[in-house]
């Protein structure tokens, strides 16, 4: 039986691991290059954006995050950050006041692409596509497969959102 | 009480066993290595849970083999008068059974996301300040649990021939396997990148039922051993060992008819020779041990050959 482990094989195991790895970072390197990925399933991003139709953003009530004025025009700081999110996508925007569990179920079946209410991590509802912290524990909720609609927002949330909230708070 | 002697390995064949030894310990590191990647980066996606959960599953066989090798060198007693030889088996079994159960409830899970039609959503994530998609670190993560893995099951499928060690001989194939379950979850991610939601479920489906009939394959195979089924090599394969000791036994001119049952115990084979005398004939002592000396030459494995003379009475039967 051949199979020794001295220095040498090792060296030869580390260096092929060390190869495979190159090549993977490579292809992985060339991939991420392609603008396109990920997509959305259901191709949010792609038909906001073309003004194909508007964004629906479901807001469930819980100030100063979200909340409404008298003409139930929804307000807040959570408000403020997907308002601005549009528009830097050029899309339109189209609100829905929602109580928490309607929103969403209205979520999970595609009827909204997004829902605010100030929630935060520890929050039960599964089956959609959660953001990662933005502030503190906050976080906000899209419709399930769209990651390109998730990615868009989380990379929005990560350089955009602490203006928004450091402007709120007095 | 006659208490089983203590198998002595060759030389050569300790040699192997450090080197198994050895190399189940760098596993071990490794493997904790893997798990703590994957477990960082698996997110929402079943695929890689049900990678994760195979990778976790793949720490048992190596324990296993490190605990069995220790009590299977311990002496026989008057409380184990046969020794620890078993203890592999059971260690196997083990070790199959946890494959098999957890395999059925990943691959049940994993068919039940895909008919209710759960899409997994996946965002960014930093680490060390890069921030990307969460799909590249998945397919970063999957490079390093599945290829050293490939390569130190190769290393180690060399070894098991020697010590005939079962545990390490599975052991060696799943890591060996992996590449092709890592592949099908590396699709999987990509398949959620370019929008396809049900790549992810399909490809949990998959690797559980890899997992599932590695664990069917290794419970049916450790149980059968533990039932003193005849001995096979570590391909699955009958040995014709007893056949060819029942055809040295009959050639023996002093032998009138013989019968020859064997079984494995751990790595070694015990095996048992009935022999009906010719015509009225005696034996002497000595032959009847050069005899016996004989036919634990024919297989490193037989470590045990007792032979039974036929009484009268059961001559008649």
């Amino acid at each position: 039986m051949k199979a020794t482990l001295g220095p040498i094989q090792f060296f030869r195991f580390l260096s092929m691991c060390g190869l495979m790895m190159l090549l993977a970072s490579c292809v992985s390197a060339s991939l991420i290059s392609c603008e396109g990925i990920p997509r959305d399933a259901k191709n949010t991003i792609r038909d906001v954006k073309a003004q194909k139709r508007a964004l629906k953003v479901g807001v469930a009530w819980s100030p100063p995050w979200t909340d409404h004025a008298g003409d139930h025009q929804p307000i807040g700081i959570e408000v403020e950050i997907v308002e601005a999110f549009a528009q830097q996508l050029e899309s339109q925007l189209e609100w829905k006041l929602v109580a928490v569990e309607e929103g969403f179920h209205q979520l999970k079946h595609h009827q909204l692409d997004i829902l605010i209410g100030g929630f935060s991590q520890d929050i039960p509802f599964k089956d959609v596509g959660w953001t990662r912290r933005y502030f503190k524990n906050h976080v906000m909720a899209v419709s399930p497969g769209e990651s390109r609609l998730l990615t868009e927002l989380e990379r929005f949330l990560k350089s955009k959102s602490l203006a928004y909230i450091q402007n709120a708070r007095p | 009480m006659k208490l089983f002697k203590e198998h002595e390995f060759s030389p050569d064949q300790r040699k192997v066993f450090k080197k198994a030894g050895r190399l189940q310990w760098i596993t071990l590191i490794y493997l904790c290595t893997a798990n703590l990647v994957m477990y960082l980066v698996m997110g929402s996606s079943q695929a890689m849970l049900v990678a994760w959960a195979e990778d976790m599953l793949s720490l048992i066989p190596p324990i296993a083999f490190l605990v069995c090798s220790r009590i299977r060198n311990k002496e026989a007693n008057s409380h184990f008068p046969y020794g620890f030889l078993r203890v592999t088996s059971l260690g196997a079994m083990v070790s199959a059974l946890a494959l098999l159960t957890l395999g059925a409830f990943l691959f049940v899970d994993s068919t039940l996301q895909l008919t209710r039609q759960i899409k997994p959503t996946i965002g960014m994530q930093s680490f060390l300040g890069v921030d990307l998609w969460a799909g590249w670190w998945m397919i970063l993560a999957l490079t390093w649990a599945t290829i050293p893995q490939a390569i130190l099951g190769r290393l180690k499928l060399k070894l098991a021939p020697a010590i005939h060690d079962r545990i390490l001989h599975t052991d060696a194939e799943m890591n060996k396997a992996n590449i092709l379950t890592g592949l099908a979850t590396m699709i999987g991610v990509i398949g959620i990148g370019l929008g396809f939601w049900w790549t992810d479920s399909l490809a949990a489906i998959l690797v559980s039922f890899d997992i599932l009939k590695d664990g069917w394959k290794e419970t049916r195979d450790s149980t059968t051993a533990l039932l003193n089924r005849a001995p096979k090599d570590l391909q699955g394969h009958y040995i014709n060992l007893p056949d060819r000791v029942l055809d040295f036994l009959k050639s023996l001119d002093w032998v009138e008819k013989a019968d020859v049952r064997m079984y494995e115990n751990g790595h070694i084979i015990f095996g048992e020779a009935f022999l009906d005398l010719a015509g009225g004939r005696s034996v002497s002592e000595s032959t009847l041990l050069e005899t016996r000396k004989k036919i634990l030459d024919f297989d490193w494995r037989l470590q045990e050959m007792i032979i039974t003379i036929s009484t009268e009475q059961e001559k008649k039967d």
